[in-house]
């Protein structure tokens, strides 16, 4: 550009880029995901064969499952996003991060919410939300080890010696800004003590909330980042040029504005009311185009290159992970359809979908990334290009095994569940529907162990070829000359969004406003609407011993297997009763809709069997229901409860508006013991009432007699409130 | 557009020897259709082209933002496909087809015609013997092998009736939705075919005895 004075050209600047910050989080990438796969794969046996729980409490289904979502998510992904981002931003930037310090803090801050997650969630410390479990000393701690790298990486781009900031910082900016509002809002809670909270919000909004955050978890943490990533990699791997800047920008804009509207698809034929579902249901569908839009622009820079495909594992795992995610993304507006949904939701057809999202798009574009990064980072060769080609086999006929029979196992059990004869149900009993699919859960566990096999396969490369490395290695110097001040000048021609590229603080502005409209619209209706429903209910709170067996319910992780949601559907009223109600939830903090069926619903299960059922079915699950999967509880009838912290609790639910008096308050300690006496006596003659009314299992037994149907709708007898 | 490309150049001209060399290499492979769409974008050598957008996607795009329209449009402003419509609708016919069923199944009752011991037998193993024992002999449920009944008569029509209804108070479920009546048949002739077998651990009988 020549009316800019010319003076002399600048003096470069000398610098080197942080490189050991990538190795850090590449070797814990590589560490955390074989737990993360092999924990996936000690759940999978569980599901073959109950006796795999081991009656051992810490790794019981229920507790072990959000340890694996963690740690796939957090864990692998997350340390590999941050190794990658590291690694291109500084180049992309042409500058070392700003802070060394801060990027230390970073990385272990990060290690260490890993493992205090890794520790708190098998002892059944947890928030009980999906993707949303840890409590709430570690939720600020991510807080704060998240805004340390938010801060880290914008004063890195002031820094930047390159003008314009590239298509995958986009994407990065994008996941660093909406992670950070996703996680604090989510995460609002009040605690009862160190290890417990209960959630700001109940009910519908907590849903709602929970589902907003969950979803966009999926699109700003396992999918934008990638694309950032997929933008930086492709490129610099195959050497060709990106396919389209003009598609680069519309994608990443469109995916950026849709994607947080769509969270509702998680929540359809459930009370939120019909026109949020329906808003999720459409975002959903228009999340179709800008979604393979990155894959498009992805394959197309491929264009070319394809005999290098043959050769290259690098290359065949970039390019089925982005047909995954293409596949994925077709699925998943498929899966949004309310008919569809209908079908599908809470089966194994969602958990096929999820995991040709996280096996393939998010673990095939990680292992390109380590098989590229690793030989370059430790200035070597990898030290074996065949077992990456075996690792990319094995690992695709493991993705394959498992989305089949995923899909054949949820679409089988969504039939049976809805199938009707005569208005009446085909399959009553819901455990013939559970010990039809078992064969398929077969099928997946070795879908799974293949898929670890491979990954083994790949550790074993990499520790090889991270061995051969040369030893003092001399950093290596790059230069360029610092970023002179321009005035903008729009006479120059340049297109309006290339001026924005070099304006970092305003396109963040830009992803601000982009995810803040759709998050208003759909979060704020619920927030009045759930407070009107407040005023009008009947529905009385818990006891003080039931909401201390719904404590146990959330500790066991009992909603990874179990819903409590009745949807208006004919065969599912028929099997579990009144359809579920908008006040049904209202005192829940948190909601526990849940979002799987492996067992069935429970929120109806109130006054459906006698209470020694409960007691038999908690110890031994099959004494009562032959065939069952559950695992047994024996603990339950061995540890005492905690009456002493009920008056806490309940304390904590006055102050989130749940109506209990400052009576109920005082008096919860008796009154949870003669209850539970109550309950004790009930049991059976053999049985010492006084010493088993001391165990958990009574309050568990008292929360899961409370799930019911409200008797009226119509307040009937003049008790419309109690409490204030 | 032009500043950065002197920006860029600069910087590429100034990087170090080693660096230069490395640049070039991993400079990005333009194919000969695509010299004219290059921009003049270099990031850590990455380049991008200039193509248009594919027209399919384009097309791909509006369509579902239409379908969106027209989805809403469905569900929200033509009457009767709310889900709770649906769901109402749905359950309007099912009590019609209750009330011919319920009748039906009454007149039904117990029935020897497609009952068989060896179903009973296999179906109380399944079912009733978490409660009622593996033999009968009572546990939760009171022994079904004496003559003495808590409800009815102990005649195939009451027991028939009993497991069809159940007592929901008492702890035994009612079964009419999880069995059929022939399966409920069954159990009745397999429960009278173990009658006086007095197994051992026997439950103590409890209510009426009829012989
Ligand atoms: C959840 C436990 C449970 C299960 C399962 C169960 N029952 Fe019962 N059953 C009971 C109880 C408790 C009673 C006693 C009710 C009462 O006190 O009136 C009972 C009573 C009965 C009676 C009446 C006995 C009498 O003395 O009046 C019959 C017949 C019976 N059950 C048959 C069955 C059959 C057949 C099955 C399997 C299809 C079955 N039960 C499954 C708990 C159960
Ligand atoms: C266009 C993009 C996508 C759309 C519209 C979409 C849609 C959906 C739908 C409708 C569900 C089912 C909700 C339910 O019935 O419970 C779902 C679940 C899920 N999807 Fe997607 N999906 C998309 C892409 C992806 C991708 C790329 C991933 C992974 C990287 C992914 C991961 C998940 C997860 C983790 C769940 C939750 C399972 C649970 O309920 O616990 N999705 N998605």
């Amino acid at each position: 550009m020549n009316n800019q004075p010319q003076t002399q050209p600048p003096k470069n600047d000398v610098f080197q880029y942080d490189d050991s910050i990538v190795k850090k989080f590449i070797i814990a990438t590589i560490g955390w995901g074989f737990v993360a796969l092999l924990v996936g794969v000690i759940l999978a046996s569980q599901l073959a064969n109950w006796t795999f729980n081991l009656d051992l409490q810490w790794i019981t289904f229920g507790r072990l499952r959000p340890l694996h979502t963690n740690a796939a998510i957090f864990a692998f992904a997350g340390n590999a996003i941050f190794a990658g981002i590291y690694h291109s931003s500084q180049r992309l930037l042409k500058t070392r991060m700003f802070s060394d310090v801060l990027s230390k803090i970073h990385f272990w801050g990060w290690q260490l919410i890993i493992v205090s997650a890794a520790i708190t969630l098998p002892l059944g410390i947890t928030a009980g939300k999906e993707y949303a479990e840890l409590e709430w000393p570690i939720d600020i701690l991510i807080a704060l080890i998240w805004v340390i790298f938010a801060i880290n990486y914008f004063l890195t781009l002031k820094v930047r010696r390159e003008r314009h900031i590239y298509v995958a910082i986009w994407f990065y900016i994008a996941t660093i800004i909406t992670v950070a509002i996703l996680h604090i809002v989510n995460s609002l809670a009040i605690p009862v003590g160190l290890f417990k909270s209960y959630s700001l919000f109940s009910g519908v909004q907590d849903a709602l909330v929970q589902w907003w955050y969950g979803h966009n978890a999926v699109a700003f943490f396992l999918t934008t980042p990638f694309l950032g990533l997929m933008y930086y990699y492709i490129p610099k791997v195959i050497k060709r040029p990106v396919y389209s800047y003009r598609l680069s920008i519309i994608h990443f804009w469109a995916l950026v504005f849709i994607y947080i509207w769509a969270g509702p698809h998680h929540l359809l034929y459930s009370v939120l009311p019909e026109w949020a579902q329906t808003m999720g249901v459409v975002f959903s569908i228009m999340l179709l185009a800008p979604s393979w839009g990155g894959m498009i622009n992805g394959l197309l820079t491929l264009r070319g290159a394809w005999d290098r495909v043959r050769k290259e594992p690098i290359l065949k795992f970039f390019v089925a992970s982005l047909t995954l995610y293409g596949m994925a993304t077709f699925e998943g507006p498929l899966l949004a359809f309310k008919s569809v949904n209908a079908l599908a939701h809470f089966t194994d057809w969602i958990i096929g979908h999820v995991h040709s999202g996280v096996l393939g798009w998010n673990g095939f574009m990680i292992f390109a990334l380590l098989y590229y990064c690793v030989p370059k980072l430790w200035k070597t060769k990898l030290y074996s290009d065949k077992l990456a080609t075996t690792h990319f086999w094995v690992a695709t006929v493991g993705i394959i095994l498992y989305i089949m029979s995923m899909w054949a196992s949820g679409i089988t059990q969504g039939l049976m569940w809805l199938g009707l004869e005569d208005g009446r149900l085909m399959y009553p009993d819901f455990v013939e529907t559970v010990t039809k699919i078992i064969p398929l859960y077969y099928v997946r566990l070795v879908g799974g162990l293949l898929y670890l096999s491979g990954y083994i396969l790949m550790i074993y490369n990499l520790v090889r070829t991270i061995a051969s490395a040369p030893k003092n290695q001399q950093p290596i110097s790059y230069s360029a000359p610092p970023l002179q001040k321009v005035e903008h000048d729009h006479n120059t021609g340049e297109s309006s969004h290339r001026w924005l590229e070099r304006e970092p603080e305003i396109l963040t502005i830009l992803v601000i406003v982009a995810v803040a409209v759709g998050s208003v619209i759909e979060i704020m209706p619920s927030l009045t609407s759930h407070k009107f429903v407040a005023q009008e209910t009947t529905k009385k709170p818990y006891t003080a011993l039931e909401l201390a067996g719904r404590d146990i319910y959330i500790r066991e992780g009992c909603y990874t297997c179990h819903s409590q949601m009745v949807r208006p559907i004919k065969a599912e009223v028929l099997r579990y009763g009144p359809k579920s109600e908008l006040d049904d939830s209202i005192y829940d903090h948190p909601f526990q809709w849940g979002s799987r069926r492996i067992g069935p619903d429970l929120a109806r299960v109130g006054g459906k069997y006698p209470d020694i059922w409960h007691f038999r079915h908690m110890e031994d699950p099959r004494s009562m229901a032959p065939g069952s999967i559950m695992p047994n509880y024996p603990w339950l009838l061995k540890n005492n409860l905690d009456y002493g912290i009920l008056e806490k609790k309940l304390r904590v639910m006055q102050t989130l508006g749940v109506p209990y008096s400052d009576e109920n308050a005082e008096h919860a300690l008796e009154d949870a013991k003669a209850q539970a006496l109550e309950i004790g006596k009930n049991l059976d003659p053999s049985i010492d009432a006084k010493k088993i009314s001391k165990k958990e299992i009574i309050a568990v037994i008292a929360y899961l007699q409370s799930l019911k149907a409200q008797e009226s709708h119509e307040p009937s007898h003049g008790e419309t409130k109690q409490g204030h | 557009m032009n500043d950065n490309q002197s920006n860029n150049s600069n910087a590429n001209a100034k990087k170090d020897i080693e660096q230069n060399k490395k640049a070039k290499d991993s400079s990005s492979i333009i194919l000969e259709d695509e010299k004219d769409i290059v921009l003049d974008h270099n990031y850590d050598g990455i380049k991008e082209l200039d193509n248009p957008l594919p027209k399919w996607w384009v097309n791909m795009f509006y369509l579902t933002a239409i379908f969106a329209v027209v989805y809403t449009g469905y569900y929200h402003f033509s009457s009767g496909h709310l889900i709770e419509d649906s769901f109402q609708k749905s359950m309007i016919v099912e009590i019609k087809e209750d009330s011919d069923s319920s009748t039906a199944m009454a007149s039904v009752g117990f029935s020897e015609e497609h009952a068989s011991i060896d179903e009973g037998a296999s179906l109380y193993t399944s079912r009733c013997a978490a409660c009622h024992g593996q033999k009968a002999e009572g546990i939760i449920g009171p022994n079904l092998t004496d003559s003495y009944w808590l409800n009815g008569d102990g005649t195939n029509d009451s027991i028939y009736n009993v497991i069809k209804v159940g007592i929901p108070e008492k702890g035994m479920i009612s079964w009419e939705k999880l069995l059929n009546p022939s399966q409920i048949s069954s159990l009745v002739l397999y429960i009278q075919s173990i009658k006086g077998t007095a197994p051992a651990n026997g439950k103590s009988p409890q209510g009426t005895l009829f012989e």
